[in-house]
């Protein structure tokens, strides 16, 4: 077996850490430090190593004594931090869930004889590379209610919930320190031994510190052990015992800490962030007396060794510089991760396709087989547009918006989010929900309505149908389908238990496509028998029957002007209905365009959580007769009444004007009058026109203001058919 | 992995309101015990449950996916947080929990068995999913 390290290649055995390889190959040296770029070697022989860190590949800041020797494996050695590579990381992850009744973390004699002893599931887990139990696994994270996270040979993440945990972790061997301790072959006893005593290698000794990281973690408290000269777990956490050499138990008695005559610039406290006595000495100076205070002012055990060796001899040194005893200074708190872990393990599987849910309609095939270009809206995949050959968006929207207002046009609307709300107090329930009455909505009917938070300003808006005298369907904005069912989920179960009412998500029950234009009354005509003439099914009607075979249920919906119908079927039979309907498909782009046109809002593009209905205008959809309702109280605050308010208007620019663009009075103004929430060019117009929220947007009507310097003028936000005249289709 | 997955067809299902006499997290028949007042029904239709709160037809809000094999738990432990140990999980239990990213209705039909009932806008994303996870094996 062959390895390379520093572009030297050297051999190597199965089974080998490459740090053990390169001190086997006489390597005693061969890495530098961060700061001040002194010769290192390898130091210990484990997780603890502050030196020899190694770049693989992508892989950065690996410790040598960690990595498995490989045939063929190219390590550089790094100088204390990464390098991130332009690469991805090609390699697989793995995550499982766990659950056991205890877990023992280390495999040494008391972990190994308390996993024995346990009953029940039991997980042993250790470092070691053939250790009884998951090997070469660390713990590297402890949290509430004994959840662990370990990582088992930077491979796979183990999530585990124990009823119990054993913690035998041992102890780590620390440094000793005294002038020139960082030289290359200066080396901890156990490493030492390890490596089979290496010639040239000078082995050290501070004694052992407990492993109280995991402890600490699950925020156990410490004590000082003089015997030991190192913190040892305190009190008792819930579920959480410590055995075996963690607590002291069975270790050396600590050399008492003394501070040599010497140079204390080169007596190394942290290795791996170059930190010294002397450096210690200055923050003591600077009249810091806390460890956690002198550890940000030198940032020893903030490299990514986290302390695992300096943090005992920096409270040690600290202690004799101040003339106290260490239990005085306190101790760090040890946070997660004990080990670095990478994000790309951490993120196991969900990369790539998997990293979120792609969320499509039963439509979709339809949309792909048209080569439609997708919009994410949270995360359902949308169609925007649907190019010909040889078009861009602007171009296929225009044809698209023209299908729809000239002759007849589809779109997939099945993303809305719609619920079934039924019960005796329904009526009573959305009454107090919406800002609107819904008592004389008859069965059979549906109504525009409009939700807002307790703050008076607009949460969502929608429809609302009444399928029965108890019975209703609302929609939703696509991005608020769950929000809006857990909201009024919560007003419900916490605030109005009393109601009898129930709540059902219908989102993917139904299939839903908007047919528009003022042909969509013939195109139907052709495929059901339900009657279509105004008189029959007027605007803002439901009706049932069947459209091309299938049972639906059919709304004179219109978000567009235009004579519309909304059909919806059984979500299995969708792309059936889909199919069934000769008219061109238009996407989100086009519905866009179209609804502002009509100077309809859309929640959460013309609107940002700061506005009110009457802000947008539309003080006709606030009952002013309800008792109470969501949001009521505040449309009587000084704020949400003081004129002065930002309204939305529509605006005629000169050009193109980019959304989100600042509105001022002149160009050289830099005094924000308002901004652009929606902008497009306009085939029904022949113009580009905007939406937009203006202070007392609607008393400067007439008004010319600036966006980037581009002219506009403030209009009515209602540009096309201002009459209504489209609504009905064309004349009998 | 020794898994098996298939998507199983479900003619009808039925959301229910009212009070079950089921213990929580559990099947009775075709019930699923989803919440104190709430469970489904693999079947039926509406009109058949005249005596409930609400009832309504949910038939195309889920579609059912069947893994089946000794290595089953092993793959669902790698996005679920719920313990499947057939002492804890077993046949007749059921749960609304979260599958990798998608919200899913899991329950068992018998040891090496499980029933997922996802939305179908997520279908495609838990069955990527399920067979990435599918690659890789414990140890």
């Amino acid at each position: 077996m062959r390895f390379t390290f520093a572009g030297t290649e050297y051999p190597g055995c199965e089974g080998e850490t490459l740090a053990a390889a390169l001190v086997r190959n006489g390597v005693l040296g061969g890495f530098h430090s961060l700061y001040r770029n002194r010769p290192r070697g390898v130091y210990t022989a484990g997780e603890e190593e502050p030196n020899a860190l190694v770049q693989i590949g992508a892989r950065p800041l690996l410790r040598a004594t960690l990595v498995e020797l490989e045939d063929g494996l190219v390590a550089e050695p790094l100088a204390g931090k990464g390098r991130l590579v332009a690469v991805p990381d090609e390699t697989r992850y793995d995550t499982i869930h766990a659950h056991c009744d205890v877990l023992v973390v280390g495999a040494g004699r008391s972990g190994v004889a308390a996993a024995e002893a346990a009953a029940g599931r039991v997980i042993l887990v250790d470092a070691g590379r053939g250790a009884a139990g998951l090997s070469r696994t660390w713990v590297v994270g402890l949290y509430d209610d004994n959840y662990a996270v370990a990582v088992e040979a930077e491979r796979r993440v183990w999530r585990i919930r124990a009823k119990r945990i054993v913690l035998a972790t041992g102890a780590i061997e620390r440094p000793a320190v005294y002038p020139d301790n960082d030289r290359p072959g200066v080396m901890l006893a156990g490493a030492f031994e390890r490596y089979g005593r290496p010639a040239g290698a000078t082995p050290v000794s501070g004694g052992w510190s407990p492993r109280v990281h995991l402890w600490s973690q699950a925020r156990g408290r410490l004590r000082w052990d003089d015997r030991v000269g190192a913190p040892v777990p305190d009190g008792e956490l819930r579920g959480i015992e410590c055995v075996g050499s963690v607590t002291g138990e069975g270790l050396p008695d600590a050399p008492a800490f003394a501070l040599p005559d010497g140079d204390e610039d080169a007596m190394f406290v942290d290795l791996e962030r170059d930190s010294t006595v002397a450096d210690v000495r200055r923050a003591i100076g600077a009249g810091l007396r806390s460890v956690e205070h002198v550890k940000r002012y030198t940032t020893i055990g903030t490299g990514s060794e986290q302390g695992k060796l300096a943090n005992v001899n920096a409270i040690c040194v600290a202690a004799e510089l101040l003339q106290v005893h260490p239990d005085e200074l306190g101790t760090t708190t040890f946070r997660p991760p004990y080990l670095p872990v990478s994000f790309a393990l951490l993120a196991g599987r969900d990369r790539g396709p998997l990293f979120d849910p792609a969320r499509v309609t039963p439509i979709h095939p339809a949309h792909l087989a048209a080569g439609a270009v997708f919009e994410d809206v949270g995360q359902w995949k949308r169609p925007r547009f649907y190019p010909h050959a040889g078009e861009d968006m602007d171009a296929a929207v225009r044809r698209e918006c023209a299908a729809a207002r000239e002759s007849v046009a589809k779109m997939d609307a099945s993303t809305l989010g719609k619920i079934d709300v039924q019960g005796a107090d329904a009526v009573e329930f959305l009454n107090r929900m919406y800002t609107n009455a819904f008592d004389s909505l008859a069965v059979g009917r549906c109504r525009y309505a409009v939700m807002c938070k307790p703050d008076g300003m607009i949460f969502d808006d929608g429809v609302v149908m009444r399928v029965g005298e108890q019975r209703f369907v609302c929609t939703t904005t696509t991005g608020n389908a769950a929000p809006v069912l857990a909201w009024m989920e919560e007003w419900l179960q916490t605030e109005w238990p009393e109601l009898r009412v129930w709540l059902t998500s219908l989102t993917e029950q139904w299939a839903t496509v908007a047919v528009v234009g003022p042909d969509s009354r013939a195109l139907l005509a052709g495929l059901t028998r339900i009657p279509l003439d105004r008189g029959a099914f007027p605007f803002m009607a439901i009706r049932g029957g069947a459209v091309a075979g299938i049972p639906a249920r059919v709304c004179r919906i219109s978000f567009s002007g235009e004579l519309a119908y909304e059909v919806n079927v059984d979500g299995r039979r969708g792309l059936e209905l889909w199919q069934s309907l000769d008219a061109t498909p238009y996407g989100t782009e086009t519905m866009h365009v179209l609804r502002a046109e009509k100077g309809y809002p859309i929640v959460g593009q013309d609107t940002d959580g700061t506005v009110t209905p009457q802000d947008l205008g539309m003080d006709w959809i606030v009952s002013a007769v309800k008792a109470d309702f969501v949001g009521k109280r505040s449309f009587t605050r000084a704020d949400t009444a003081r004129p002065g308010r930002k309204q939305l208007v529509g605006l005629l620019p000169a050009d193109r004007i980019r959304e989100g663009t600042q509105l001022v009075a002149d160009p050289g103004s830099t005094a924000m009058l308002g901004h652009v929430t929606s902008s497009y060019d306009s085939v029904a117009l022949g113009r580009p026109f905007a939406l937009a929220l203006v202070k007392s947007g609607r008393e400067r009507i007439g008004e010319t203001v600036y966006a980037d310097g581009i002219a506009a003028e403030i209009v009515d936000s209602v540009l096309y058919d201002r009459e209504g005249a489209r609504r009905d289709g064309r004349p009998a | 992995m020794t898994a098996v997955l298939r998507e199983v067809e479900l003619d009808a299902q039925v959301s229910l309101r009212g009070e079950p006499p089921m213990a929580p997290n559990t099947i009775a028949g075709d019930a699923l015990w989803l919440g104190p007042d709430e469970w489904l029904v693999l079947g039926g239709r509406e009109q058949d449950y005249a005596d409930a709160w609400a009832a309504v037809d949910v038939s195309a809000s889920r579609v059912c996916l069947e893994l089946a094999g000794p290595d089953a738990a092993d793959v669902l432990c790698r996005g679920c947080a719920l313990d499947l140990h057939p002492s804890v999980f077993p046949p007749g239990r059921c749960a609304q929990t979260l599958l990798a990213r998608a919200q899913v209705i899991l329950y068992r039909t018998d040891e090496h068995t499980f029933r997922l009932l996802v939305r179908p806008s997520y279908a495609d994303y838990l069955r990527a999913w399920l067979r990435d996870a599918m690659v890789d094996r414990k140890g």
